[in-house]
């Protein structure tokens, strides 16, 4: 039920949008294009483009709105990770998030901090995903954040809906050009964002057994062990096993 | 708006999963046409001079163009959308003043503007890259007072058509070009018929020739005439020539 007549302009923004997406612009232009076009009534700031890499990750090809640190930190996600780029992927639904909220829902993937003061300087009020889709498979998410709380009226599942499958269609397409090269998983430094399997190997490094022994208790090679340990020890800032299990355990990382 | 927009996005599903063209038209008359009230629908793909209609839904038999090409240079609103890069829309009892081509007698446009004669027929280019490459029509049951924004969503339709068609994994390209050079339409020997008749032979000249009946040869070519959409044997010869279909293979 449309309750007032929605100005021309608003309701021209998605065809011109489609206009514009099917020149096959590169995923800056086009993210920017939406946050201008079709998504302005809806007060989307920022957001991110990802695709899905390998099967287990989603890769960042276009972000707009962000600082430099959220950018480096969520340029890779695995897929096992609780955040909702993920969730939208893996269960192929829109997931729509308060953003005040945000750090304590997923905090175990996150630095709260970084995140707070983030969502803070954009003025945000919520947190959309949704999914990429293309010949009846997820491909990749859409992020989106926005200054005013996200209505979830028809409307805006429509909306949604048609740019799931419309950046689905333009991805798909040999014009465009997306992932220019394939970054490995890198291992940043300062990320909180732990794999479930490195959650286990600190757990267990907490337990006080060794390398080789938790090696063996989870079925991967040492060194994968001493990578994980290294990662967590230096993300949580500290130089001993137990210190990274006790940081973990205070920040509610091991839940 | 909502409408709009849920029937586009269902077209741009049903587009994603590389649909046979048939169940693109489909999708055309059930998601952005519904609204409008839409009962059939056609998509075509140009190959300069002619545009090829690679899938259809809702046209009955008697309805339907027994070719598979429309030449560029036919009167008809499709030909024109696709030229003038822009969307035609007339209503079915236009009037021959305005489109010789579709007031033929006994042409299948009399069909569909006995069956939807108070609709409105949409005809709109296909465009990729920003330019155009096919056209799609529409058969609606009513007509319609057409807004900036009911324009603006069928331009939405146009690209999104052409987003699909122009990606090599629809098949489309692929199949234009074998349909092109396989062309059944005519049988070999209406087509070696044709070919004499565009020598300026005479029937009685031509059933000698080839060593058959002159009722034979008049039937032939009558069948020809009809199938090519032509009111005389001449016309008949060329549009067959214009279609490549006079020579062994490719025209």
């Amino acid at each position: 039920m449309t309750v007032a007549a929605a100005p021309k302009s608003r309701l021209r923004a998605l065809p011109q949008f489609v206009r514009y997406a099917s020149t096959y612009p590169d995923p800056p232009a086009l993210l920017r294009a939406l946050r201008a076009g079709p998504l302005a009534h809806r007060h989307m700031v920022a957001g991110f483009l990802w695709l899905v890499s390998d099967g287990t990750h989603l890769v960042s090809i276009a972000q707009v709105g962000w600082k430099r640190e959220m950018v480096e930190r969520y340029s890779i996600i695995p897929l096992e990770l609780d955040l909702p780029a993920a969730h939208t992927v893996l269960d192929d639904r829109v997931t729509i998030d308060r953003a005040d909220s945000f750090g304590e829902v997923y905090l175990s993937a996150l630095d709260e901090s970084l995140l707070g003061e983030t969502f803070e300087d954009l003025d945000a009020a919520s947190v959309i995903a949704a999914p990429v889709r293309h010949a009846g498979m997820c491909i990749g998410a859409l992020g989106l954040v926005t200054s005013a709380p996200w209505e979830d009226d028809e409307d805006g599942r429509s909306l949604l809906d048609c740019l799931s499958h419309l950046l689905g269609l333009w991805a798909a397409h040999p014009s465009t050009t997306t992932l220019d090269s394939q970054a490995p998983p890198a291992q940043r430094e300062w990320s909180l964002a732990f794999t479930q399997r490195q959650k286990q190997v600190l757990t267990l490094a907490g337990d006080g057994l060794s390398n080789t022994d938790i090696a063996r208790r989870l079925v991967i090679s040492t060194s994968s062990v001493k990578q994980d340990l290294q990662h967590t020890m230096r993300a949580l800032r500290t130089h001993s096993r137990q210190g990274a299990y006790e940081r973990a355990k205070d920040i509610g990382l091991l839940s | 708006m909502e409408q709009s927009l849920a029937g586009l996005a269902h077209l741009l599903e049903v587009l994603g999963s590389s649909p046979h063209p048939d169940v693109a038209a489909r999708a055309i008359v059930e998601g952005p046409g519904a609204p409008y009230g839409a009962e059939c629908a056609a998509v075509l793909w140009a190959r300069p001079p002619h545009l090829l209609i690679v899938g259809s839904h809702g046209y009955r038999p008697e309805e339907a163009s027994g070719l598979p090409t429309i030449n560029l240079a036919a009167d008809y609103p499709l030909c024109q959308a696709y030229l003038e890069g822009a969307a035609i829309i007339v209503p079915h009892d236009v009037s021959a003043d305005d489109y010789a081509g579709l007031a033929r007698p006994g042409s299948r446009w009399q069909h569909l503007r006995r069956r939807l004669p108070d609709g409105d027929m949409v005809s709109a280019p296909i465009h990729s890259h920003g330019h155009a490459v096919g056209a799609f029509s529409l058969n609606l049951s009513r007509q319609h007072t057409w807004t900036s924004v009911d324009i603006a969503i069928l331009d939405a339709v146009s690209h999104v058509l052409g987003m699909w068609m122009t990606n090599p994994d629809s098949g489309i390209p692929l199949e234009a070009e074998e349909s092109m050079v396989e062309s059944d339409v005519l049988t070999p020997r209406q087509r070696l018929i044709l070919g004499l008749v565009a020598e300026g032979r005479t029937n009685l000249s031509i059933s000698h020739t080839l060593g058959i009946s002159m009722s034979t040869v008049k039937q032939e070519v009558s069948r020809a005439m009809d199938l090519l959409e032509v009111a005389d044997r001449r016309a008949a010869a060329e549009r067959a020539a214009d279609l490549g279909l006079l020579t062994g293979g490719s025209g």
